[in-house]
C-alpha cells in the first residue's frame, strides 16, 4: 500500500504516427485512497495507467511508490495488480486461479487454502471455488480476476475500465461490489474509466482528463458544484451542464435573447475577464414553469428517463438548453414554457471556459 | 534471457549458412569459365569473371521460359479468380454445404498429382478425339491441365482468407440490397486483395517449379523450362558452370516475383492474425 | 409502411434454444423497441426479420407477404448492427449511397439523398473520410445513416449506441428520436437498456429467455409491469422487491414485510390471509430523511454516485432497499437513515407466480 507520486509526466507515441498522450502530469495517490482517472476515450487515462504500472516508459517525468524513483522497474518488481477490460483468467478452477500467483511465490499450501478462502469470501465467489473458469459468465471472470489480483497483496491496484464489456445490470451489481471491497482492503487503487457513475461512485478523488491533460483533481461533489471548466462541467452530471454563450450587458448578462441579471458585486468581478463569457447552468437546477419565469422557450422533445424526464427547450432565437424534471411531469412537446435559474446555482465561465465562480 | 538470444542468433545463422552457400556455390559458378570450373573447388571466387556461361545457358532456355510464363501466368491468375469464387459462394451459405465442401476440397488436394496423371491422359486423348481438338503437346491443353490440378488448392487458401473477414461486413452489403455477385466484387474481393495476391504468388510459384505436369502433358524436354533444365543438367555433364547458370536463370523469375510482390504476400499472409481490422 | 409481424420462431443454436416461440407485431410508422437481458435473443431475432438467419420453426410476414424464405438482399430492410459494419474500403460517402447504388438510383438521385442524410445525423463534413479515420460515435452515425438512406419497409437497429462511450450515447439518445422521427418509417430498435427503451420507443416487447414475456404500449407496460421479471428488467432504477405476507383487515390488504407491516387501501384485492406476495417499491418512490427521524430506521451500505443522482443502497434487518436521489448525494456507510414509504406507490405481485397483483396509478400531476 503505497503513495503513488506522477511528477511531471508527458508522454508522447511515435507508432503508428506521433501522437501527444500526456502534457505535464502531477498528481499524488495518497496511500490506502481510491482515485479515478475519469476521460473520453483518447484523453490519456490509460497511458497514465500504463505508465504507473510500468507497461510504458514515459518519454518524460518520474513515478515515485513512497518517494523512490520507480520509473525504471517493470510491473513485478514494482508489485502492481492490473484488472483489464477482458477478464483474465486461466483455464483451470476458480481455487486454482486465485492460488497461482502465491504459488508463484511458493507459499505453503497450507497458508494458501486460507488466503484463498478469505479473498474469496470477500469478492463473494467462495462458492464457486471448484468451478472450471471456461464455465463462468464474464462478471463472474471478472470477479475471480480481482480476486487473484488482490491476494497478491499489491503495492497498488490498477482497474483499467473493468466493467465495460458487461451487461448494464452485471456493471451495477459489480461496482456495488468493487465498493464494498475497498472499504474492507485498504490498498491504494487507481481506476481508469470513461463512465462517471464508476468513477464518481468508488473514488474518493477523480482526476478528470481530456486530451492529455488532468483538467481538475478533486472530490466527485466539488467536481460537480464547482467544475474548474466547461469540460468538467460537461463531462460530470447526467446529462452534462448546460451552456450559453453570453455578452456583458448593463445590469447582467445578455445571451442571445436571454437577458439573466447580476448584481453590481457579480459585475465588478467578471469585468476583468474580458466581455464575453459562458453561462453555464445544470439541467436538474433549470426552474420550469407554466405560470411565470425569466424568458420562454418550448419544449422541442421530451426524453422519460424513467427516473426523471428530460426536457429539450428551445428559445425563439433558437438556443436550446435542457432540463431535468422528476417523472410525471405534465408537459408535452411544443409546449411553451417559463424558465428561470436560481441565482446560487449558476456558474459563469470565460470565453475559454475556465471557472470565475 | 541474453543467453537465449545468443543461442537463438547462433542457430538461425547456421540455418541461413545452409542456405545460403549452396545458392553462392550457384551464382559463383555461373561466372566462371569452364576450366575454372572444373578445376577449381566448388567454393572459390573466380579467377575471372566469364559472362559466357550465362549467355549461352540464357540463349537456350529464353524460349522455354517465355512458353512457361504464357502458361503459369495466366493460369495461376485463372485459377485463384476461380477459387475465389468458389470459395465466397460456399462462405454464403450456411449448413451442410458450408460444413462439407471444403473438407471435401481439401482432400483432393492431398493426392499426389503423380497417381491422377495416366488417367488424366487417357481422358485428355478421348476428348482429343471426340472433340477433334488437340490438347497434349499444346499452350492451351497445358494450360488446362494445371487448373485443373491447382483450382482446388487456390479455392481452399482463398476459403480461408475469406473466414478472416468480419462477417457482419458482407452481411450488411447483402442487406443493402446487391446481389451476391456484386458483394464479391465491390466488397469481399477489394477487403480480400492482400489474400488474393498471397495466393496468386503461392500458386504461381507452385505452377512454374512444377516438373511433373509439363512432363507428362509435353513431348520432350524443349518446351518447358524446369524439363529444359532437368535436360540441360542430363545432357552436359561435366559442364558445371552452364548448368549453375542454367539452374539461377531458370529459378529467377519466382526469385523476382517474391523481391518486388513479397510485400503483398506477407501482408496477405498477417490477415490470418486479423491486422488491421 | 406496413405491419412487420413475427409469428411463432423457434430458433436453435447448436445445443441452445435461442427463441421458443417468439410473437409479436411491430406496427408501421411506430419505433418498437425489443428489450431483453444479454442473450435474450433480440439480435437473433432482428437477423432473422433481415434474412440473415432461417428460422427452424415460424414466420416473418411484411404486412400481408410472407418473407420468411426471401433471401437477404431482397427484402429492403434497413440494418444497423452493433459492430457497425462500414465498408473500411470505401469512404463515408459511399458507405451511405451503397444501397441506393444497388437499387439502382441514378447518380443525382443518390447524390441528393446521401447529403439529405448526413445534414440530418450531422456528418456532412466528414464524408470523404474513411471509416478508419473517424470517431467511433461518428462511424455509429455513419451505419445509421447507410440504413436511413433507403426507403425500407422496415429498419432495424442491433443496440447501436451499446458499443459507444457513455457521453456520447446519452447526447445521441435525444438527438435520435428527433431524427428517426424526421425519417418516419417502421422501425425496430433492439437494447438492454431501459432508458434507452424509454427514451426512444413508442411500443415495446420484452424478451426474456427466448420468449416475448410483455408487449404494449411503452409507458403503460413501464408502469404496469405484469410480473417481476418485467419489473425488474424494465426499470430504471431497478425496483426494489422484498417479500411479505399478507395479513388481511377487512377489506383492506395489509402486508407484513418483517421490518414494518404496511396497509395498501388503494389495493382493491382480497388475498388470502397468509399468502405470500412480493412487495414492488422503486427507488424514486421512497423518501428519505436524516434529522426528523421519521419513517423506517436503516443503516446505510454504500452510496452509488451516477452524476447528477445517487443510489442510496440501506439495510434494514436484513433486507436491501436502494432508494434514488435527484442529486449528487454522499453519506457514509454505517449512519442511520429513515425511509418513508408511500402506500399509493407500491405494486404487488404474486409470491408464487410473480404476477402483477395491484399497481399504483399513474398520477395525472
Amino acid at each position: 500500500m503505497v503513495n503513488v507520486l506522477i511528477d511531471n509526466v508527458s508522454h508522447t507515441y511515435t507508432k503508428p504516427v506521433v501522437t501527444i498522450a500526456l502534457i505535464n502530469i502531477n498528481l499524488e495517490f495518497k496511500h490506502g485512497g481510491f482515485y479515478a482517472l475519469l476521460g473520453p476515450s483518447g484523453c490519456g487515462k490509460t497511458t497514465l495507467m500504463k505508465i504507473i504500472a510500468g507497461l510504458l516508459k514515459p518519454t518524460k517525468g518520474k513515478v515515485l511508490f513512497d518517494g523512490i524513483d520507480v520509473t525504471e522497474w517493470s510491473p513485478r518488481k514494482r508489485n502492481v495488480a492490473m484488472v483489464f477490460q477482458f477478464p483474465v483468467v486461466y483455464e483451470m478452477s476458480v481455487y486454482d486461479n486465485i492460488a497461482f500467483p502465491l504459488r508463484n511465490y511458493g507459499y505453503g499450501e497450507e497458508t494458501i487454502r486460507k488466503k484463498v478462502h478469505e479473498i474469496a469470501e470477500l469478492v463473494g465467489i467462495k462458492n464457486i471455488l471448484k468451478i472450471h473458469a471456461s464455465k463462468l459468465d464474464p462478471a463472474t471472470r471478472q470477479k475471480v480476476a480481482i480476486a487473484r489480483a488482490l491476494v497478491r497483496e499489491p503495492s497498488v491496484f490498477l482497474f483499467d475500465e473493468p466493467l465495460s464489456n458487461l451487461d448494464p445490470l452485471s456493471r451495477m451489481e459489480l461496482r456495488v461490489k468493487i465498493k464494498e471491497l475497498q472499504r474492507a482492503v485498504k490498498t491504494t487503487m487507481i481506476y481508469v474509466t470513461h463512465d462517471q457513475a464508476e468513477a464518481l461512485t468508488l473514488a474518493d478523488y477523480v482526476a478528470v482528463m481530456n486530451e492529455g491533460r488532468v483538467l481538475q483533481f478533486d472530490t466527485p461533489t466539488n467536481l460537480y458544484e464547482h467544475p474548474r471548466n466547461t469540460f468538467v462541467g460537461f463531462f460530470i452530471g447526467n446529462p452534462g451542464m448546460n451552456f450559453m454563450n453570453c455578452e456583458l450587458v448593463e445590469n447582467g448578462l445578455g445571451c442571445s435573447d436571454i437577458f439573466y441579471p447580476l448584481s453590481t458585486k457579480e459585475i465588478e468581478t467578471i469585468r476583468g475577464y474580458g466581455n464575453k463569457f459562458i453561462l453555464g447552468i445544470r439541467p436538474e437546477y433549470v426552474k420550469v414553469s407554466k405560470e411565470q419565469g425569466l424568458f420562454k422557450a418550448k419544449c422541442v422533445v421530451r426524453e422519460d428517463l424513467g427516473a426523471a424526464v428530460l426536457l429539450h427547450l428551445e428559445t425563439s432565437s433558437g438556443l436550446s438548453l435542457k432540463a431535468k424534471l422528476p417523472p410525471f411531469i405534465n408537459v408535452n412537446e411544443g409546449e411553451w414554457l417559463y424558465i428561470d435559474f436560481p441565482r446560487e446555482k449558476i456558474r459563469i465561465f470565460t470565453e475559454s471556459g475556465n471557472l470565475i465562480f | 534471457m541474453k543467453l537465449n538470444i545468443l543461442i537463438a542468433s547462433i542457430v538461425l545463422i547456421l540455418f541461413g549458412l545452409f542456405w545460403a552457400i549452396p545458392l553462392y556455390a550457384l551464382i559463383i559458378g555461373s561466372v566462371k569459365s569452364l576450366a575454372d570450373a572444373i578445376e577449381s573447388p566448388l567454393l572459390d571466387l573466380p579467377k575471372e569473371l566469364d559472362m559466357g556461361a550465362i549467355v549461352r545457358a540464357f540463349n537456350l532456355l529464353i524460349n522455354a521460359i517465355i512458353n512457361t510464363a504464357a502458361v503459369t501466368i495466366p493460369a495461376s491468375f485463372v485459377a485463384v479468380l476461380l477459387g475465389s469464387l468458389a470459395a465466397f459462394a460456399i462462405y454464403l451459405r450456411s449448413g451442410p454445404i458450408a460444413d462439407y465442401v471444403p473438407p471435401l476440397i481439401a482432400i483432393t488436394t492431398y493426392i499426389p498429382y503423380q497417381a491422377l496423371i495416366v488417367p488424366l491422359i487417357s481422358l485428355i486423348r478421348q476428348i482429343e478425339t471426340i472433340f477433334k481438338l488437340p490438347l497434349y503437346d499444346t499452350l492451351h491443353g497445358l494450360f488446362m491441365v494445371f487448373l485443373i490440378y491447382f483450382t482446388p488448392m487456390a479455392t481452399l487458401l482463398m476459403f480461408i482468407f475469406m473466414n478472416n473477414l468480419p462477417r457482419e461486413i458482407i452481411e450488411a452489403a447483402l442487406t443493402d440490397g446487391m446481389k451476391p455477385l456484386v458483394v464479391y466484387r465491390r466488397v469481399a474481393l477489394p477487403l480480400l486483395s492482400p489474400g488474393f495476391v498471397a495466393t496468386l504468388i503461392f500458386i504461381l510459384i507452385q505452377m512454374w517449379n512444377n516438373f511433373f505436369i509439363p512432363l507428362s502433358m509435353t513431348r520432350g524436354y524443349e518446351k518447358h523450362v524446369t524439363l529444359k533444365t532437368f535436360g540441360y543438367v542430363g545432357e552436359m555433364g561435366t559442364i558445371y558452370n552452364e548448368m549453375f547458370a542454367a539452374a539461377a536463370i531458370s529459378s529467377l523469375p519466382p526469385l523476382l516475383i517474391f523481391l518486388f510482390l513479397g510485400k503483398y504476400f506477407v501482408r496477405g499472409l498477417l490477415t490470418f492474425t486479423g491486422g488491421g481490422r | 409502411m406496413v405491419n412487420i409481424i413475427v409469428k411463432d420462431l423457434y430458433k436453435r443454436f447448436r445445443k441452445k434454444e435461442v427463441l421458443k416461440g417468439v410473437s409479436f407485431e411491430a406496427q408501421e410508422g411506430k419505433i418498437t423497441v425489443l428489450f431483453g437481458p444479454v442473450g435474450a435473443g433480440k439480435t437473433t431475432i432482428l437477423r432473422i426479420i433481415a434474412g440473415l438467419e432461417k428460422p427452424d420453426k415460424g414466420k416473418i410476414f411484411f404486412g400481408d407477404i410472407d418473407v420468411t424464405n426471401i433471401p437477404p438482399q431482397e427484402r429492403n430492410v434497413g440494418l444497423v448492427f452493433q459492430t457497425f459494419a462500414l465498408y473500411p474500403h470505401m469512404s463515408v460517402y459511399e458507405n451511405i449511397a451503397s444501397p441506393l447504388k444497388a437499387m439502382g438510383l441514378t447518380q443525382s438521385e443518390v447524390d441528393k439523398r446521401v447529403k439529405w442524410v448526413a445534414e440530418l445525423l450531422r456528418i456532412s463534413n466528414i464524408l470523404e473520410k474513411r471509416p478508419a479515420e473517424i470517431s467511433g460515435g461518428q462511424r455509429q452515425r455513419v451505419a445509421i445513416a447507410r440504413a436511413l438512406v433507403k426507403d425500407a419497409t422496415v429498419y432495424l437497429f442491433d443496440e447501436p449506441l451499446t458499443n459507444l462511450d457513455y457521453k456520447i450515447r446519452e447526447a445521441m439518445r435525444g438527438e435520435l428520436k428527433k431524427i428517426l422521427k424526421e425519417r418516419g418509417g417502421t422501425m425496430i430498435w433492439a437494447t438492454s437498456d431501459p432508458q434507452e427503451a424509454l427514451a426512444l420507443g413508442d411500443n415495446i416487447v420484452i424478451l426474456y429467455d427466448g420468449t416475448v414475456v410483455a408487449q404494449g404500449e411503452i409507458h403503460e407496460v413501464y408502469n404496469k409491469p405484469n410480473n417481476t421479471i418485467v419489473a425488474k428488467y424494465f426499470s430504471y432504477p431497478t425496483m426494489n422487491m422484498l417479500e411479505g405476507v399478507v395479513k388481511s383487515k377487512g377489506d383492506v390488504v395489509v402486508v407484513d414485510l418483517g421490518f414494518t407491516v404496511m396497509e395498501i387501501p388503494q389495493a382493491k384485492l382480497s388475498l388470502e390471509a397468509e399468502s405470500k406476495v412480493i412487495v414492488g417499491i422503486r427507488p424514486t418512490s421512497i423518501g428519505i430523511s436524516l434529522t426528523n427521524k421519521r419513517g423506517i430506521e436503516g443503516t446505510v451500505l454504500i452510496t452509488e454516485v451516477l452524476g447528477s443522482e445517487t443510489l442510496i443502497h440501506v439495510d434494514i434487518e436484513g433486507r436491501r432497499l436502494v432508494i434514488y436521489v435527484p442529486e449528487i448525494f454522499r453519506i457514509q456507510p454505517g449512519n442511520k437513515i429513515w425511509l418513508l414509504l408511500d402506500s399509493n406507490q407500491i405494486y404487488l405481485f404474486d409470491g408464487l407466480t410473480g404476477k402483477l397483483l395491484h399497481a399504483p396509478g399513474v398520477p395525472h400531476g
